[in-house]
């Protein structure tokens, strides 16, 4: 019998606009092959026509999820340039938001993952969990999704009064929900055989194809930059990196699951140790000539700014080297698999479209 | 690692073939290199100091000095995770005959971020197995006869 060749997407499956080109021999795959670019919208040449502090709000765009962590990728890569030091009030508060960012994003991940495995109750729970950290984000920043809040300089505006209770209050029905998502879920043994031994990767391989986030993590690396190298005052706070050796569907998802846990702690260790003071400097608009690298931990791996500087008010280059991009040789995993066990793997992967095309 | 002995390292083994290096901030180095030597010295670089993990690889365009730049960032990632060093090792690329050896026999992960770069830039990148439309859509040229390169800086946009 002669392979079967099809197209997954790219109509929108749950995680954007993606194509994957499959061949299929029987139930086995073959070969899978990503197509991205059905989101391309051109930022990194747009921001070259625009000055530095406008390009904020389009460039968090690229993950709405995780928009925290691509405006705090950007803005330090500009203070590199401007040679600033970010107020301690102002980096705690980022740290804050990247953390909250983080649990929204792998919330809505684990949503997805519930209704490809045919979950609806880990569909409906998540999403609705996720509402109430929507609502600490917007009393924050006034904005329930792209906020505009980590600026080259530090923040837009000082912690609402009452955050911190309200905050508090959250995390600690969270952190019950927590117990929960994993009886019904990441426990149940429904999910354990979809996911265990599925989609393996090796240490050696991921290293060697240089992916990166809870995708590395569940290889048994345990590369996170939070700890690696710490920014924005991440050295002054506990910081647990769960690693999973297994390489599998399920490593990579109990990765993710138990960074939930530990984002927590980290929101209610910040919270207590919030530094007082300023909340931002001034910058300039115009960027001394140069270059400068940031690298932030996003909730899918790690996100790299390159910036170079002619001297003007505008980027002459602007690079994003984001986690979903240098995720996409991990389509290969899907090689010698079930045609069911697809969705998994895929989703395993926590790939975001947007965050790939840019 | 000391910066300071892979940059004499570099010089004693390279010499001439190794441009302009410097320090920037606490852990980046940048070392320009000649593309005839750059598989030479990506495999040294490797080898010794153990950078084997691609963050970006980023095209530039400076049309006034009629060149490119191919900027490659690499790190080390170990079981034990990120090490802090950065070495960005560019590549000047001829802006009329734009070609440059591929990296991937070395640095794998950087296959995609050459794909990429070729694409957005028009830059060959000699020996990489799949040089096809990556984020581009498949009309693209027949839409932009006289330019197809979007990040090239002779590339405008409309208003």
């Amino acid at each position: 019998m002669s392979p079967l060749y099809f197209s997954v997407g790219p109509q929108h499956s749950g995680s954007g606009h993606l194509r994957m080109k499959i061949e299929l021999q029987g139930d086995i795959i073959l070969n899978a092959e990503p197509d991205p670019g059905f989101v391309h919208r051109g930022t990194e040449k747009i921001a070259e026509t625009r000055e530095y502090q406008q390009n904020v709000p389009m460039i968090e765009r690229q993950c709405l999820p995780d928009v925290s962590s691509v405006s705090l990728a950007y803005a330090m890569a500009i203070e590199e340039l401007l040679g600033i030091e970010i107020p301690p009030r102002a980096q705690f508060i980022r740290i804050i938001m990247c953390e909250l960012s983080r649990i929204m994003s792998h919330l809505y991940w684990l949503s997805i993952m519930g209704i490809f495995l045919g979950h609806s109750t880990m569909f409906m729970w998540p999403f609705g969990d996720r509402d109430i950290f929507i609502d600490i984000a917007e009393k924050i920043t006034g904005s329930r999704v792209s906020y505009t809040y980590i600026v080259p300089g530090g923040i837009r505006y000082d912690l609402p009064d009452k955050i911190k209770e309200q905050t508090i209050k959250t995390l600690d029905y969270f952190q019950g929900r927590l117990k929960e998502y994993d009886a019904i879920f990441l426990s149940n043994p429904i999910f354990e055989r979809r996911t265990k031994g599925v989609g393996v990767l090796s240490q050696t391989d991921a290293i060697n194809l240089g992916v990166t986030g809870p995708t590395l993590r569940g290889s048994g690396v345990r590369g996170d930059i939070r700890k690696g190298i710490p920014y924005s005052s991440y050295d002054q706070l506990d910081l647990e990196i769960p690693v999973f050796t297994e390489g599998d569907s399920y490593a990579r998802s109990m990765v993710r699951f138990k960074e939930m846990e530990i984002s927590s702690s980290i929101i209610r260790h910040a919270l207590d140790n919030l530094p007082d003071g300023d909340f931002a400097v001034k910058t300039r608009k115009k960027v001394p000539e140069g270059e400068a690298l940031s690298r932030v931990e996003a909730a899918r791996g790690e996100l790299a700014c390159y910036i170079m500087s002619d001297g003007t008010s505008k980027p002459y280059r602007l690079k994003m080297s984001t986690p979903s991009f240098r995720n996409l040789p991990g389509f290969s995993l899907m090689k010698g698999s079930m045609l069911a066990d697809m969705p998994t793997i895929y989703w395993s992967l926590d790939y975001w479209p947007p965050d790939a095309d840019r | 690692m000391n910066e300071a002995k892979l940059i004499d390292e570099l010089r004693d083994k390279f010499g001439e073939s190794v441009g302009i290096t410097e320090l920037m901030g606490q852990n980046e180095i940048i070392v320009t290199v000649e593309k005839e030597k750059v598989v030479e010295i990506a495999q040294f670089l490797k080898d010794t100091y153990a950078l084997n993990y691609v963050i970006s690889v980023s095209g530039v365009d400076y049309p006034e000095e009629n060149k490119f730049l191919v900027v490659y960032h690499v790190s080390s990632m170990s079981e034990n995770g990120h090490l802090p060093l950065v070495l960005a090792l560019k590549v000047s690329v001829d802006r009329q005959n734009p070609s440059t050896p591929s990296l991937i026999s070395i640095w794998r992960s950087a296959e995609w971020h050459e794909r990429e770069t070729w694409e957005l830039f028009g830059i060959e990148f000699n020996g990489h197995p799949k040089l096809e439309r990556l984020l581009l859509h498949d009309e693209w040229e027949e839409e932009n006869p006289n330019n197809q390169f979007p990040l090239r800086k002779d590339f405008l946009l409309e208003d």
